[in-house]
């Protein structure tokens, strides 16, 4: 074998020797001087394309010999400094040298050309910005963004479509930079095809002017996700609509169209159903188009208002809905897109019922037990009509305008009828309370901001400036009857009844007006100015009127009644540094503010005046150890004010046995708040690490001190305290993505802290630590089948220095998974599972035990698959029960309502797409 | 005065009779080179609509400075003044410090190439150019160059000029093999140019300097081209990057 391997080689070698055997000899002469010319370069290129072959010099004498040539046609370049070229063909033959003789450098040859070659392009990360190409992200036929998004390292989507990435929560999703339908990320992720997206961008959620600054909030802060659509998904229309029925009362069904001509955009959407809200989360102005600004913000903060904002919000949903909705959305640009529109207009309703149960017990410091049962029905009907205005318009290349207006216009009708009792383990029996609540509620909203941009001639110069505007009216009618039986030593001591008419209403007009002003002091350091000033004025009327002898709620209950007029004001200056170097990048400066309220009893007639002084020292540094690999640290310190509900002793009485009273005497709280993190991406091996802790302290907190009584009465009031601080750890790692199938990551977090609260004038430290752990492993084989199962364990541990001997620490262990199989005749099986299994402690005594299992069946049709039969089976094993425990070492509660679980249903969807090239 | 301008005359006949008969070849050379990227049609072509919004942050060029020294047989090739670029920038990204060791008797390479994060350490035999030779010439720093046109990796396109003047077979970054030193470069598709700047005859010290860089996770050109291929699969901005690793 050997032998043979040898002579093999042998032939190898003696065919290539005899392939390349052919030589040139010459010498090259300069014709005038008769001189030889050393050095001068022979090169022999191929006379076919001019390609360099081998190359020689000529020696001291000016003779040269070029070897190991292979037999054929040449032609053979002599150059030499400042002489003329020569070129000339020549052929070589096997095994012989070819005797060119002495050259004169006289011709001149042959002209050739050049070829250029052309590639097209696209992108991944840029600064601040970390962007994936979807299509390098390998999803099954038909997959929907948020299919895309489960793919994307450092994602995770959990099974009500909520995003978090980088352990931030996104708070906003935007198509193609623009707003999609307002607040709810889910319209564009579940519905909006992976395949007509070109990239998904990631950065945080910051307005221009904190992005001039260069300092984001420590700690906190949101990520935004901009989907970039394809070219080609521009030019035509796509759309789907999907059908939903179990044949008897559950259904569900959903219509988006989007239409694309030139530079315009047309979108519908609607939605039908009774097993989801149709809605993902709670919805502000914020985040239906408005940007945040933290002292606007702050001086909105006093103005009260009744509705709460996460009415719609499927994440709160307790019970069973029955929601519709519907949008339309126009943009458009022009005049070579200087000039952008964008208009859209939503409306939902969503009625709930529900059913809750709750029970909880709180130690108090006497180490006796309060235990509480309590059950309660309602229903709603919440109605919410967005009308939102984008209008930009870049003046020339220097100056920019842009205005936003959203208006919101929302009503609530409840109805609540509840049941309670409260026992203490050696007391006895301490209150039973009965109570119906009625309500009506409408509120009015509108909010305009103007944002004008102005660049300069010099480089990096630019100043900001915003105007805001905003009008706010509230009303809420409601009707208590409450009776609550107090007893002492189990027998009857004393009974409250109520039964009163509460009519509020509240209006408030803000007005904002902010410049930014960048300068550029050399090429490295900029210095950010900003100065603001913000004033809102508002009107708070409640009242709750008691029955008089006709019975008509005509008598004024003065002790839960409040009129007040408010106005407030705040003007506030920062001073930012900016240093922005290779590898260095850092900004300090402070921020100072000085709010005044002035506060007009309307009832007492008296006058307060609140003066409160904020400081909001920043700095941040990040240093970039190579692209990709980053370290950046960040500290903000701001003061925090107390709102007026907590300063005013206003008296509320919808829970008669959980009162608030207010502590005129609240000082200003501050907040120190730090954060680290770091970040390393290496692209060939697909290696994605990511690393970031905060911690923050608060002296003078506001927290609260809790009276219970004998009755189980309880009363709250807000204090200041030192001490409380908290902490926070994430981290993601993960390998192996885009080509590979193969893919791990792993996702861990602790956080913990200490808060003081005070219950029974007993001072109660609690000191928290949570852990958590996911590991992900995913395999995927396209368009045959896929497997991805993510384990967690969670570890919770607490104390309480009111109750140090009580245990309450629990695991939890769970996860989800999710399978996908093509079966033969087309037909797609997938299933996911999500598992969440909490240990029993001390105070309950059954673990939480909660698997929902779901599967789906559905095969397409046609030959575009544009049409899509399903059969779904939710909640396989009929354990979707609404249950929630809170555990605190000195409070628990545990709180069970309605919600959807086991149904089967019979699904058709219909995909319509027509873009060019399709 | 007369006198004067034949006596001139007389001196630079005889110099310019010398330089005919005995012209230089250089081969102890310390070559300043500017490399120069035009920046926005480089952003232009990675994605339109984001070079809209950015173009007004970034230069239209950017220039980096580099030195080759070599002795005839070996040559470094290393950055000695980096240009002003915005942190984060899009330009950081490209590989701007490689350090190239080339051995032209060995026909062999050291290559410290660093982009994106990754630090290789390429040893292996010299970067491989089909060249082909076109008739065309320029001047760069002084010396009379030629034009060659090649294609590296069967898909990069590279012009260069090269002079035969300076015996070393060498250039900017990896690009070799032509039968003179290349004094120009410009690779299209990155829009990026290197130019001779000044020509030195180098000393001793800069010729003791010629060593090749040891650190970087070690790796051969066949291993770099695919690992870099199937990591920039469906990412051609990436590749865009990677690119310029590979010259």
């Amino acid at each position: 074998m050997k032998k043979l391997v040898s002579v093999l080689c042998f032939c190898c070698f003696a065919i290539a020797a005899f392939a390349q055997n052919a030589s040139i000899k010459g010498s090259v002469k300069d014709t005038l001087e008769k001189k030889n010319l050393p050095d001068a370069v022979i090169s022999i290129l191929s006379s076919k394309d001019s390609i360099l072959i081998k190359y020689t010099r000529a020696d001291a004498q000016g003779n040269f010999e070029i070897n190991k040539l292979t037999a054929g046609q040449y032609v053979m370049l002599i150059t030499y400094p400042k002489f003329a070229d020569f070129a000339d063909k020549i052929t070589v033959t096997e095994e012989k040298v070819l005797e060119i003789g002495t050259i004169p450098l006289t011709q001149k040859s042959l002209l050739l050309n050049e070829v250029i070659v052309r590639a097209n392009m696209a992108v991944r990360i840029k600064g601040d910005t970390t962007e994936f190409t979807a299509d390098s992200f390998k999803v099954k036929e038909g997959a929907t963004v948020e299919d895309l998004l489960r793919q994307v390292p450092g994602m995770q989507v959990n099974s009500k479509g909520e995003i978090t990435t980088q352990g931030k929560r996104v708070d906003k999703v935007l198509v193609d930079g623009e707003e999609f339908f307002g607040d709810d990320p889910t319209i564009a992720t579940q519905n909006l095809k992976a395949r007509t997206v070109d990239k998904v961008q990631v950065y945080d959620t910051k307005s221009e002017q904190d992005q001039m600054k260069g300092i984001g909030s420590a700690g906190q802060g949101s990520k935004t996700i901009n989907i970039k659509l394809k070219a080609s998904a521009k030019r035509g229309y796509f759309g789907n609509a999907t059908a939903a029925t179990n044949f008897d009362k559950l259904e569900h069904a959903k219509l988006m169209f989007n239409k694309f001509k030139g530079n315009q955009k047309i979108s519908v959407y609607a939605t039908r159903s009774n097993i989801t809200t149709g809605i993902l989360q709670g919805s502000d102005q914020r985040k239906l188009g408005i940007e945040s600004d933290i002292e606007y913000d702050e001086l909105n903060g006093y103005v009260s208002t009744y509705n709460s904002s996460s009415d719609f919000s499927d994440w709160n949903l307790r019970g069973l809905p029955d929601a519709y909705t519907a949008g339309a959305l126009y943009s458009d640009k022009w005049n070579e897109e200087k000039q952008k529109l964008n208009l859209y207009y939503l409306y939902n309703r969503l009625g709930t019922k529900n059913t809750t149960t709750t029970i909880s017990q709180t130690l108090l410091p006497d180490k006796t037990i309060n235990y509480s049962n309590s059950r309660s029905t309602t229903s709603g009907l919440v109605q919410r009509h967005v009308m939102n205005g984008k209008y930009e318009w870049k003046i020339d290349s220097f100056a920019s305008i842009k205005y936003v207006g959203v208006g919101t216009y929302s009503t609530k009708n409840s109805y609540s009828d509840s049941y309670s009792e409260s026992k203490n383990d050696v007391r006895g029996l301490l209150n039973i309370n009965q109570r119906t609540n009625d309500q009506e509620a409408t509120k009015k909203q509108l909010d305009n901001v103007v944002t004008y941009n102005q660049l300069f001639r010099k480089q990096g110069r630019r100043l900001v400036a915003t105007l805001r505007l905003g009008l706010t009216e509230d009303k809420q009618d409601g009707k208590l009857i409450s009776s609550t039986e107090f007893y002492r030593n189990n027998t009857s001591d004393s009974l409250d009844l109520i039964d009163q008419l509460k009519v509020n209403t509240g209006n408030a007009v803000s007005g904002g007006f902010k410049a930014t002003y960048n300068e550029p002091l050399n090429k490295l350091w900029n210095l950010v100015t900003e100065y603001s000033y913000n004033q809102s004025s508002s009107t708070s009327h409640r009242n709750s009127y008691n029955k008089d002898n006709n019975a008509k709620y005509t008598k004024l209950d003065t002790l839960f009644s409040n009129n007040f007029d408010l106005k407030a004001s705040s003007n506030s200056g920062t001073v930012v540094a900016r240093y922005i170097g290779k590898k260095i990048s850092a900004a300090f400066g402070t921020g100072v503010s000085a709010i005044q309220l002035d506060l007009n009893n309307l009832d007492s007639l008296k006058k307060t005046k609140y003066n409160f002084f904020g400081i909001t020292p920043q700095t941040q540094l990040s240093y970039t150890i190579k692209p990709q690999n980053t370290v950046s640290f960040t500290y903000r310190g701001n003061t925090v004010q107390p709102n007026l509900s907590q300063l005013q002793p206003l008296r509320n009485n919808d829970n008669p046995l959980n009162l608030y009273v207010g502590n005129p005497d609240l000082k200003v709280g501050f907040r120190h708040s730090l954060s680290m993190s770091y970040n390393n991406y290496k692209p060939l091996s697909g290696r994605y690490f990511y690393n970031g802790l905060s911690v923050s302290f608060s002296p003078n907190a506001i927290t609260n001190r809790s009276s219970i009584d004998s009755f189980g009465k309880t009363v709250n009031m807000p204090v200041n305290v030192n001490g409380n601080r908290n902490w926070n750890a994430y981290g993601y790692w993960s390998n192996g993505q885009g080509e590979k199938k193969l893919i791990h990551g792993i996702d861990y977090g602790a956080s913990g802290g200490r808060n003081i609260n005070y219950l029974n004038g007993k001072e109660n430290t609690n000191n928290y630590t949570n852990f958590y752990i996911y590991y992900g492993i995913s395999y995927n084989v396209i368009d045959k089948w896929n497997i991805s199962i993510s384990p967690m364990a969670q570890r919770n541990l607490s104390k309480s220095s009111l109750n140090p001997g009580v245990n309450n620490n629990y695991w939890t262990f769970g996860g989800y998974g999710n399978v996908y199989v093509m079966l033969p005749l087309k037909l797609e099986l997938s299933s996911d599972i999500e598992a969440n299994l909490q240990q029993k402690t001390k105070a309950f005594t059954n673990p939480v035990r909660i698997t929902v299992w779901n599967a789906e069946l559905k095969k397409k049709l046609f030959k575009d698959k544009s049409l899509e039969l399903g059969i779904i089976a939710h909640d396989i094993l009929n354990q979707n029960k609404g249950l929630t425990r809170t555990i605190n070492t000195n409070f628990m509660s545990e709180e069970r309502f309605d919600r959807i679980s086991r149904y089967f249903m019979f699904r058709v969807v219909w995909n319509v797409t027509k873009m060019p090239g399709n | 005065m007369k006198k004067i301008t034949i006596q001139l005359f007389i001196i630079l006949f005889f110099f310019y009779g010398k330089a005919v008969a005995q012209q230089v070849f250089l081969e102890k050379v310390n070559i300043e080179f500017a490399r120069t990227v035009t920046v926005w049609p480089l952003l232009k072509e990675m994605d339109p609509s984001w070079y809209e919004q950015v173009k007004s942050n970034y230069p239209q060029e950017s220039v980096n400075y580099y030195s080759f020294v070599s002795d005839g047989k070996k040559s470094l090739y290393k950055q000695s003044k980096e240009a002003q670029i915005t942190r984060n920038s899009i330009l950081s990204y490209f590989p701007n410090e490689n350090v190239i060791y080339n051995d032209y008797s060995n026909s062999t390479t050291v290559s410290q190439k660093v982009s994106y994060g990754e630090n290789f350490l390429l040893q292996d035999s010299l970067l491989n150019i089909r060249w082909q030779i076109t008739p065309d010439t320029r001047v760069i720093a002084g010396f009379e160059c030629r034009k060659a046109v090649g294609v590296i990796y069967d898909s990069i396109a590279v012009f260069a000029f090269y002079t035969d003047e300076i015996k070393v077979s060498g250039g900017p970054e990896g690009i070799n093999g032509l039968p003179g030193m290349i004094l120009g470069v410009g690779v299209p598709k990155l829009h990026m140019t290197w130019f001779a700047t000044k020509v030195n005859i180098a000393t001793d010290t800069d010729i003791r300097s010629v060593t090749p860089a040891t650190k970087g996770s070690k790796t051969n050109r066949s291993k770099m081209v695919s690992d870099i291929n199937a990591a920039t699969q469906g990412w051609t901005w990436g590749r865009k990057v990677f690119m310029a690793l590979l010259l």
